[in-house]
């Protein structure tokens, strides 16, 4: 481990939050180099980015409002004008090329070829795309209003998570129920909700990936 | 209940002027560190001040909200190559930030003077 040289991926994140405060940055790398951890490193900068977002949020909230509104009516339209359609037309495809698959019980097939395949990767586009496009309406405020939607993702995410798995647990103990299953913790109910969770972080990953593209990386090399 | 009231009226006080314990110890280390306070001396001041360490972004976040507010003001010094290139930004206290640090003073002397206990008295 050398101290001279912060962790890159931490010294591009300062860079994208707190560019605008150079003397901050500035002070960060001056203390990294007497000797301080990689760990406090990342601290100071999760810290930095943190405050910086949470300060141009209040300090700009009408257009963070508006950059919340438009990312969700973005999702909203791309989901019923692409996801949704292009579901539909990989769900017949599918159909033609293996029904078993289609129409088949829970396996890891099913999963990947079925659940995963035609959405997942699309509304990843969707959340990259909706975001750069809130990016680049508010250069300004990009990484901070970034960072917001990718929390709003979370956050909804997780909500829905949470929904899906009280309605999952309810209807695995109804098909328990129905073909006398006696294992009461049923192995898809894990794999589902894994899956979920797994899908929720590519899409906050996506979010946070299409807000933060082309940030310039110039000053990352001399933190 | 004299408790209870010591924490209002330190609310009340803060919430008028705008000012937490970070922000009147923030203060305290700018009057401590006279011409040389900027981020890292700071930091290490109020470090010592206190007895735990506050992230660098915090400081700032609290020295700009004193700057908005009219009781710090800052300049650009000098770049060193430990900072890579990047110029120091000095704070300093202002007058309206003394009188706020004196009166906190004041106020916080006087509700101590009302509580048995601080004064090694039994209640």
């Amino acid at each position: 481990v050398t101290h001279r040289h912060p962790p890159r991926a931490a010294a591009w994140l300062l860079d994208c939050f707190v560019g605008r405060n150079q003397a901050l940055i500035g002070d960060i790398a001056e203390e990294y180099r007497t000797g301080r951890t990689q760990l406090w490193f990342w601290r100071q900068t999760v810290m930095a980015a943190l405050r910086s977002t949470f300060a141009e949020i209040q300090s700009h909230w009408i257009l963070a409002l508006r950059a919340a509104i438009f990312g969700g009516v973005f999702l909203f339209c791309f989901n019923y004008c692409i996801v949704r359609p292009f579901g539909q037309f990989y769900t017949d495809v599918m159909w033609n090329v293996d029904p078993i698959l289609v129409s088949g019980g829970w396996s890891f097939r099913t999963l990947l070829f079925i659940t995963f395949l035609p959405d997942v990767p699309v509304l990843c586009l969707g959340f990259a795309v909706g975001s750069w496009i809130v990016a680049r309406l508010h250069r300004p405020y990009k990484a901070a209003f970034t960072l917001m939607n990718a929390a709003v993702v979370l956050v909804v995410g997780t909500v829905q998570i949470v929904v899906g798995v009280v309605r999952l647990y309810i209807y695995v103990g109804n098909y328990q129920k129905r073909h006398y299953d006696p294992d009461p913790h049923h192995f898809w109910f894990y794999v589902i909700v894994c899956f979920w969770v797994f899908e929720l972080s590519l899409f906050v990953a996506s979010t946070l990936a299409g807000g933060l593209w082309n940030r310039p990386s110039a000053a990352v090399d001399s933190v | 209940l004299q408790n209870l009231s010591f924490f209002v009226n330190i609310e009340e006080m803060t919430r008028q002027n705008s000012i937490g314990n970070l922000d009147l110890v923030t203060m305290l280390a700018l009057i401590r560190l006279d011409d040389e306070a900027y981020g890292v001396s700071i930091s290490r001041e109020i470090k010592q001040l206190v007895g735990y360490e506050v992230a660098l972004g915090t400081i700032y976040a609290v020295l700009e909200r004193l700057e908005r507010n009219g009781m710090a003001s800052s300049k650009l010094g000098e770049s060193t190559p430990e900072r890579g290139g990047r110029a120091k930004r000095y704070f300093r206290i202002t007058a309206k930030g003394l009188r706020e640090v004196n009166r906190l003073r004041r106020a916080f002397i006087k509700l101590w003077q009302g509580v048995p206990e601080l004064a090694g008295r039994k209640a």
